[in-house]
């Protein structure tokens, strides 16, 4: 919660030096001419300070996540600031009148070609928000549905748990380096059995030892592993899971290729 | 100087979508004087150096121990049993290759050997 405000406050900091950057909003608040050092000076602090509250939000919820709420803070800082900013009290008094003045006078001396101009440019707005609308309609319509919610998820247990398996996506095993296939799959344990597990492996083909257990799968609650899968590899091997648990007891479940993956196994198939 | 920040930025957030593990990946081929000669990558094709190898008996004996140079090779005898190669690039973040995987390997090499001794010892 601070962190949020911390963000936020350096955003809107930020906003303001660069704002003070700018001549005419400089004087507006200062009533004093804006020379070129302080000009420097105030841009630069206004953009470390932006730099500043994106490090602050990435410290705190990881780079994805904390840049995408510092956009999220950086917006509102910035709305703020641009609609707060006409009705500061000095703007109002000293600038408010000679603005709207100006503007008439322009209005005035609008010419035909100023006209069209401006209605191609509102065109053009209504033709990149609809892009934006159109792009989002379309992400969320082709985003794939959540892995472990789709219908050919598999429920298994191994030991004393419970747990959701599936493949990331249904289609056949990307052919990575060395011409091996390459397949994600997605884990989850049972909600009241998840702290209790230490690390998951998987792997084509029993284990012979813990060593060699395959690929370990990460995140805390939906796990994730990327498995290449052996060039000799046969339906029979099965795909193995291996658990240990934060006490150090070990297990291991067999499943079946064909069930977990259709497309995996007509690619073993294929591969023989 | 904006065009640097937004370029910083932006990869910024390019790269931090790239952040999944990459995974480690090894083919071996049967060279002439039963030599296996393996390969190291990860899955995007970049070299997997100094990666420890071992290769183990199925009752999980070290046959032989090396890591793979910096040409992203391992080079090993062909073991007289059967055998697996661990490509160990830490816990979890490795990939095996059971002698079967070997390309240009006979499939039925060790039945045939043991096949073959049989009659000799008698």
């Amino acid at each position: 919660m601070t962190a949020q405000f911390w963000v936020f406050l350096l955003s809107l900091a930020g906003f303001c030096c660069l704002m003070l950057a700018m001549p005419q909003h400089f004087n507006y608040l200062t009533r004093m001419t804006l020379d070129t050092p302080t000009k420097r000076l105030l841009r630069s602090f206004g953009w470390l300070l932006l730099i500043a509250a994106v490090l602050v939000a990435m410290q705190e919820w990881h780079n994805d996540i904390g840049f995408v709420n510092w956009l999220g803070w950086l917006t509102l800082a910035g709305l703020l600031l641009a609609f707060y900013l006409p009705y500061w009290p000095w703007q109002v008094k000293r600038a408010g009148k000679q603005h709207k003045t100006d503007r008439a006078a322009k209005t005035a001396q609008v010419t035909q070609a100023e006209v069209e101009t401006r209605r191609a440019s509102t065109w053009l707005m209504v033709v990149l928000m609809l892009g934006v609308a159109g792009v989002v309609g379309w992400n969320f319509y082709t985003t794939p549905e959540k892995p472990l919610l789709r219908d050919d998820v598999f429920h298994g247990a191994v030991g004393p748990w419970t747990f959701s398996f599936a493949e990331r996506d249904t289609k056949a095993p990307e052919v990575a380096a060395l011409g091996l296939g390459v397949k994600q799959f997605v884990l989850r344990f049972c909600d009241n059995c998840n702290a209790e597990i230490r690390t998951a492996y998987l792997k084509v083909r029993q284990p012979r030892t813990l060593r060699a257990a395959g690929i370990s799968f990460f995140g805390r609650q939906e796990r994730f592993a990327e498995m290449a899968i052996p060039p000799a590899a046969t339906l029979e091997d099965g795909l193995w899971l291996t658990v240990v648990s934060k006490s150090g007891e070990q297990f291991e479940t067999r499943m079946e290729i064909e069930r977990i993956s259709p497309k995996m196994a007509e690619f073993i198939r294929n591969q023989q | 100087m904006k065009k640097m920040i937004g370029s910083a930025l932006l990869s910024g957030v390019l790269f931090s979508t790239f952040a999944l593990a990459h995974v480690p990946v090894t083919r071996c081929e049967l060279q002439e004087a039963d030599t296996v000669k393996c390969l190291t990558r990860y899955d995007d094709n970049s070299t997997a150096t100094s990666v420890l190898m071992n290769v183990y008996s199925y009752d999980n004996d070290i046959l032989q121990t090396g890591k793979s140079d910096r040409k992203g090779e391992f080079s090993f005898p062909l073991p007289e049993q059967p055998f697996y190669l661990l490509m160990d690039d830490g816990p979890g973040h490795g990939f095996e290759v059971d002698w079967q995987d070997i390309d240009g390997i006979d499939q039925d090499l060790f039945d045939n050997r043991q096949l073959g001794e049989l009659p000799q010892s008698e």
